[in-house]
C-alpha cells in the first residue's frame, strides 16, 4: 500500500518558488486503481513523480511529508536505493508514446534492459539471467500485451511501431519485473479515442494479473469513470475531494468536482446547449491564495473561503471533500445556493 | 542498398564531371599563362614555341577535349612548373602526408570534441561548460596561422629554451618544423584539429543538452537503471547521430591538407603544391589536384551517408516503401 502523508513539493524557478503540492494526503489501496484527477499545472504530476523522484532535483526541493510504500518512507531513501525501487517497485508510463522509447534501441533490448538491471545477482555481482533469456522474456511480455508477431517485432524499432502500439510496449517495460505499483501518468491522453479504451483494458488486465496497484493521472473524467475505484480530484496543488468513484460522481461535494463533472460531454446532451466551462485560471502557485484555492472560481465564494483554508471533512465513509460548504456553522441557504447553481446549468 | 549506391555513384560521377569543366573554364580565365604569368620580357616567338609545345596553341574546346580523353586514360598529365613530374607522381609523394596529419588531426579533434562537449552538457552551466565554451570560441575565431605561430614561439622556442637551461640536452619536444618522427606531428596536428575540437564541441554539447530532456531519458530512468547506463546507452549514443554527419564533413577538409599550417611546419604535403600551383598557372597541376579532392570529398561524403544508416535505425537509404508495406501489415 503507498500512502503520501502531508507531502509539500517546490520548485525553483526564475520566477520565484512555485509551491507546486501544498500538503497532499493520499492513500492508494492495494491490488485497486486510483485516479488523481485535475487540470493541467494543480500538482498531480508532481505528486506522483515525487514517489519515484523522477523529477529534474537541482530544481526541486522537497519541503516535508512521508511516501510510505508498505511501510517504507521513500523519501528518506538514498539515491542508489531509489535506483532500486524504480523499475522493480514502482513502474511508470507516461503520456507521450511517441518520445517515450529510445529510437535508437530495439523495443527487445529496452524491455530486456529493466530485466537485467533488477535480475538476482550472485556473489561476484554478475545477473543471473542472461541476456539471451532476457530477450525471451521481453518477446514474452510483448506476447502479453497482445502485440502480434512478438518473435519477430521484438528486433525492431520504436518508429516500426504506431503510438497505441508503442504504449503497449511501455506497459510491458513498466510491468516487467512485477511492481507493486504502476504510475501512468496521462497514459491515454496522446492516444486516438478508440486506442484509449484498448490501453486501459490492458492495463486493468495486467494489474489484475500481476496483483499490482494502479495510480493514474488523468485530467479525463470519462477515462476515470470506467477505470478507477478511487477518484482523488487536486486543485492548486491540493487534494480537494476523493472517495471512490462512485462517490464522487453520485455525489460529489466540492464545487471544483462538480464543475468537472459539468464539464463532461454526455451522448444524449442536447446539442445546441455549450459545454459548461470553469470561468477563470487556476491560482499561481508563487504566491497561492491563503485561502481555498478555488474561491476565485468558485460560484458560492463565501467571505470565509478567501480568508481561511478549509478543512478537510470526512463527508462518510471513505469520502472526504476541503470545502467550507461542509462546516457545520455554514448556512443552510449556501448550500441551497450551490444546488441551485446546479440546476440553473443543468 | 546496391541501387542506392549505384545512384550515388552515377550523381558522384556527374558531380566530378562539373568540377573538372568549371575548373577547366575558370583556369583559363585567370590572365596569364604557365609562361608568361604577367612581368615576363621572354621573346614572343620563344614563348609561343613553348606553348606550342605543351598544346597550349590549340583552339580552347580542343583543349579540353584532349584533356578529357587523356584523364579517361587515367593520365593526369606532366606538371608544367615541376618539369618532367607527372601530376600523379606528385599527388601519390605528397598526399600520404596530408593524409597523415589528417587523420591525427581528425583524431584528436574528435575524441577532444566529443570528451569536451558531452562533460559540458553533463556540467551544464557549470566550470567545465564555459571552459569548452571558451575552447570553442578560440577554435573558431583564432586563424590558424596565428595559432600556430603562438604554438611556435611558446612551446618551439621559449620551452624548449627552459629545458635545455635545466636539463642541458638538445632535446627538443615540439621541434619547430619538418616532418620526422611523432614528436614533429603533435604541434601541426593540434592546429589542424583547433577548428574541428570547436564545431564538434559545440555540436556535441547542444545534442547532448536535447537528449537529455527527452522523454525516453525520463523512461532510462524509471526502470532504474543506474546512471551509468543512462548516459551511455541513451544520452551518448543518441546525441551522437548529428555530430556524425559533420564529422563526415570534415574529412574530407582535413585529410585533403591544409596550406597554411603545412606551410608553417615546413610540411611536405599537398597543400604547398596546390596553392603554388595556381600562382604559377600550371593548368595540369591545379586540374589534376583540383580533381582529386573532388573525388576524395565526394567518396568521403558517399561513405558517411552509408555509415549513417547504420548508426540510425530510422534512417533507411531504399527501405521507406518496403517499410510502410510491413506497417500496414
Amino acid at each position: 500500500m503507498l500512502e503520501i502523508r502531508n507531502l509539500r513539493v517546490s520548485f525553483h524557478t526564475y520566477s520565484g518558488e512555485v509551491q507546486a503540492v501544498r500538503g497532499v494526503d493520499l492513500t492508494v489501496p492495494d491490488h485497486d486503481i486510483t485516479a488523481l484527477v485535475g487540470e493541467s499545472g494543480c500538482g498531480k504530476s508532481m505528486t506522483a513523480q515525487t514517489v519515484v523522484r523522477l523529477h529534474d532535483m537541482s530544481i526541486t526541493e522537497i519541503k516535508s511529508g512521508e511516501i510510505l510504500l508498505d511501510g517504507v518512507d521513500l523519501l528518506k531513501l538514498s539515491d542508489r536505493e531509489m535506483q532500486q525501487v524504480r523499475g522493480r517497485d514502482v513502474g511508470m508510463i507516461f503520456q507521450d508514446p511517441m518520445t517515450s522509447l529510445n529510437p535508437t534501441m530495439t523495443v527487445g533490448a529496452q524491455i530486456a534492459e529493466v530485466i537485467l538491471q533488477h535480475a538476482e545477482r550472485d556473489e561476484r555481482g554478475r545477473s543471473r539471467i542472461t541476456k539471451a533469456e532476457s530477450m525471451a522474456r521481453a518477446e514474452e511480455l510483448l506476447r502479453e500485451v497482445k502485440l502480434p508477431d512478438p518473435e519477430k517485432r521484438v528486433h525492431q524499432y520504436p518508429h516500426e511501431f504506431s503510438g497505441g502500439q508503442r504504449q503497449r510496449i511501455m506497459i510491458a517495460i513498466a510491468m516487467a519485473c512485477h511492481p507493486r505499483l504502476l504510475i501512468a501518468d496521462e497514459p491515454t491522453t496522446a492516444l486516438d479515442v478508440t486506442v484509449q479504451a484498448q490501453i486501459l483494458e490492458l492495463m486493468r488486465s495486467m494489474q489484475q494479473e500481476h496483483q499490482a496497484s494502479i495510480i493514474i493521472i488523468t485530467h479525463d473524467l470519462g477515462v476515470v469513470a470506467n477505470f478507477a475505484r478511487h477518484v482523488s480530484v487536486m486543485y492548486g496543488g491540493m487534494i480537494v475531494e476523493s472517495g471512490t468513484t462512485r462517490q464522487i460522481y453520485e455525489q460529489p461535494e466540492h464545487p471544483y468536482t462538480h464543475a468537472l463533472l459539468k464539464a463532461i460531454p454526455s451522448k444524449g446532451m442536447d446539442k445546441r446547449r455549450e459545454l459548461t466551462v470553469i470561468e477563470g485560471i487556476p491560482p499561481d502557485l508563487i504566491e497561492p491564495p491563503v485561502g481555498c484555492p478555488f474561491a476565485d472560481r468558485c460560484p458560492c465564494a463565501m467571505q470565509v473561503c478567501r480568508e481561511h483554508l478549509p478543512p478537510v471533512t470526512q463527508v462518510e465513509e471513505g469520502h472526504s471533500c476541503r470545502c467550507w460548504l461542509l462546516d457545520p456553522d455554514c448556512p443552510p441557504g449556501m448550500r441551497a445556493r450551490r444546488r441551485y447553481e446546479d440546476d440553473v446549468h443543468s | 542498398m546496391k541501387k542506392y549506391i549505384l545512384g550515388r555513384v552515377v550523381i558522384a560521377l556527374v558531380t566530378v564531371f562539373v568540377v573538372i569543366t568549371l575548373t577547366f573554364i575558370l583556369m583559363r580565365l585567370i590572365p596569364g599563362t604557365p609562361f608568361n604569368t604577367g612581368n615576363t620580357n621572354m621573346d614572343p616567338e620563344a614563348l609561343a614555341q613553348l606553348e606550342a609545345n605543351y598544346g597550349l596553341d590549340k583552339p580552347i574546346l580542343q583543349q579540353y577535349w584532349i584533356y578529357l580523353s587523356n584523364l579517361l586514360h587515367g593520365n593526369f598529365g606532366t606538371s608544367i612548373t615541376y618539369t618532367n613530374r607527372s601530376v600523379t607522381e606528385i599527388i601519390l609523394r605528397a598526399f600520404p602526408v596530408s593524409l597523415d596529419l589528417g587523420i591525427r588531426a581528425m583524431i584528436f579533434g574528435i575524441a577532444a570534441g566529443l570528451l569536451l562537449g558531452i562533460e559540458a552538457a553533463l556540467h551544464h552551466n557549470k566550470f567545465i561548460d564555459r571552459f569548452s565554451t571558451l575552447v570553442a570560441i578560440i577554435g573558431i575565431s583564432v586563424p590558424s596561422f596565428v595559432l600556430g605561430t603562438l604554438l611556435q614561439l611558446v612551446l618551439g622556442l621559449w620551452f624548449s629554451g627552459w629545458i635545455k637551461e635545466v636539463f642541458h640536452t638538445d632535446f627538443q619536444l615540439f621541434p619547430l618544423a619538418r616532418w620526422e618522427s611523432f614528436r614533429y606531428t603533435i604541434l601541426p596536428s593540434f592546429v589542424l584539429a583547433m577548428g574541428s575540437i570547436a564545431s564538434i564541441t559545440r555540436m556535441m554539447r547542444s545534442s547532448m543538452l536535447d537528449v537529455i530532456s527527452q522523454d525516453y531519458v525520463k523512461t532510462a530512468r524509471s526502470k532504474g537503471l543506474s546512471e551509468r547506463a543512462v548516459v551511455w546507452r541513451h544520452e551518448i549514443r543518441n546525441a551522437l547521430l548529428p555530430v556524425v554527419t559533420i564529422i563526415g564533413r570534415m574529412v574530407g577538409g582535413l585529410c585533403t591538407g591544409s596550406f597554411v599550417v603545412e606551410n608553417l611546419f615546413a610540411i611536405p604535403g599537398l597543400g604547398k603544391y596546390y596553392v603554388n600551383s595556381v600562382t604559377a598557372r600550371d593548368y595540369t597541376l591545379t586540374m589534376g589536384l583540383t580533381i582529386f579532392y573532388a573525388i576524395f570529398i565526394v567518396a568521403s561524403t558517399l561513405l558517411v551517408d552509408i555509415a549513417y544508416c547504420f548508426v540510425d535505425p530510422r534512417i533507411s537509404l531504399t527501405g521507406k516503401r518496403r517499410n510502410r508495406r510491413e506497417e500496414k501489415r
